[in-house]
């Protein structure tokens, strides 16, 4: 299910459409919009209508390619995506566009390897990126079908592709759209962001072959501005230690803390850090078993508006299937999520 | 805020978690809605008007709360950025605190 909504009401555009005192342009763009906001509901409608229906009976799509096309386009500091093409984008002299194609490329490449899925729906989708989004853009972020990348105001943040977490978490919102389709919001969207965490972290981890006590499980380390640095922050979230005052952002530590309400990125400090306690306790690296079951979760059937304890629940359960001959693996993951409070 | 002719905006939320309880990012600003180009003017009016107060953003997108004096009461509306005109979004100026 796409998170992208529609927000000015079809009335509202038809008014606009109508007024004389806007400017013909704008009563055009008004009209148009309309009209095709009104074919585009349908086909949204009607494409989670589709995704809902062929994870129901298990359809997989066909595989567009044996591996995804990786595509790279330039915004030119304007937000309108997806911008110019970049042509051969991993030779660019703009290492903005290189470094995006890499490490795209090298996503692409762990979840066929670790995971044995074929790109964000697992069937070959194109994995295109946007950057130069905006004038000092302090984001990045994934629209339903791409990513998009700013370059950071250089005080507070840096170019947001030079964390290859933030590219891995971006592309993991893809990989739950075509999987559990968590909304944006309560339980659902903590969950929805705390998955995207795990999995840029492990995507960072499994790309400097780091194991569980090696890895820093910090995020946004690399995308830190000159400003944030001197100012004593490491990170924007830590996993090991939602709560860390050194965090450009702290979160709760227990799921009791968390309230209906609370932005995604707020709410996902349970979950991440119990995906970091049952890594920890299992040791060796976070993608071989408790990876293994985090992934397990998120394609075992889709769940727009699952609570963090069903989730919970999910991944003790696969632990025990998944590793019944090494128990000590799902009493990691059952001591984990008690330690959060679910 | 006293002042009819001010709109006063936050930006929150986006990959960083901007305005979040405890955070240190912030990104705040407000416009004089008697300077708005006059088509912004009809947009933002028009989102006053049309109901929205909450939207579905991109994920990891900014959601910008808007908020405005009408009559003797302050009235706050939440709007995805793409839906912002672009000389509101310019207002807010983000910042470590």
């Amino acid at each position: 299910m796409s998170c992208t909504c529609f927000i000015i009401p079809q009335d509202v555009l038809e008014k606009l459409a109508k007024d004389t005192h806007l400017s013909e342009e704008l009563r055009k763009a008004s009209e148009h919009t309309a009209r095709v906001g009104v074919e585009l509901r349908k086909l949204r409608d009607q494409s989670a209508a589709l995704t809902r229906a062929t994870s129901l009976v298990g359809v997989l799509p066909a595989a567009l390619a044996p591996f995804p096309a990786v595509t790279v386009y330039d915004c030119k500091h304007g937000q309108t995506t997806p911008g110019t093409p970049v042509p051969n984008p991993g030779s660019s002299a703009d290492s903005t566009a290189s470094r995006t194609f890499k490490e795209t490329t090298a996503v692409a490449d762990f979840y066929q390897k670790v995971f044995g899925r074929n790109s964000i729906d697992a069937a070959g989708m194109t994995m295109m990126s946007s950057i130069h989004y905006g004038v000092d853009y302090n984001n990045a972020m994934w629209n339903g079908s791409q990513m998009i990348y700013g370059d950071g105001d250089n005080q507070i943040f840096t170019d947001f592709s030079n964390g290859n977490d933030v590219i891995g978490h971006e592309l993991a919102h893809g990989v739950t759209q075509n999987t559990l389709q968590l909304v944006y919001k309560g339980d659902a969207g903590g969950l929805n962001e705390s998955i995207s965490d795990c999995f840029g972290s492990m995507f960072r981890q499994w790309r400097a072959n780091q194991d569980v006590n090696h890895a820093d499980w910090l995020i946004g380390h690399d995308i830190l501005g000159a400003v944030s640095k001197s100012r004593g922050f490491t990170c924007l979230r830590n996993m090991s230690n939602p709560a860390d005052p050194h965090a450009l952002a702290p979160q709760p530590t227990k799921y009791s803390q968390v309230t209906p309400t609370m932005d995604p990125h707020y709410s996902s400090g349970p979950p991440n850090l119990a995906f970091y306690l049952a890594c920890k306790s299992v040791g060796g690296k976070s993608w071989e078993k408790i990876g293994q079951i985090w992934y397990l979760a998120i394609t075992g059937g889709a769940r727009p508006k699952m609570k963090m304890k069903e989730f919970a629940n999910r991944t003790r359960k696969l632990a025990t299937q998944k590793y019944s001959a090494v128990p000590a693996i799902a009493a990691a993951v059952d001591q984990a999520w008690k330690q959060v409070g679910l | 805020m006293e002042n009819q002719d001010q709109l006063k905006v936050e930006r929150v939320g986006g990959f960083g978690g901007f305005g979040l309880p405890g955070s240190h990012l912030k990104s705040k600003g407000d416009v004089s809605i008697s300077e708005l180009p006059h088509d912004d003017l009809r947009v933002m009016d028009s989102l006053f008007q049309g109901g929205v107060h909450s939207g579905t953003p991109k994920t990891d997108g900014f959601i910008y709360r808007i908020t405005r004096k009408i009559g003797d009461h302050l009235k706050t509306i939440e709007v995805p950025e793409e839906h912002v005109p672009m000389s509101i979004r310019n207002c807010v100026k983000d910042t470590l605190e």
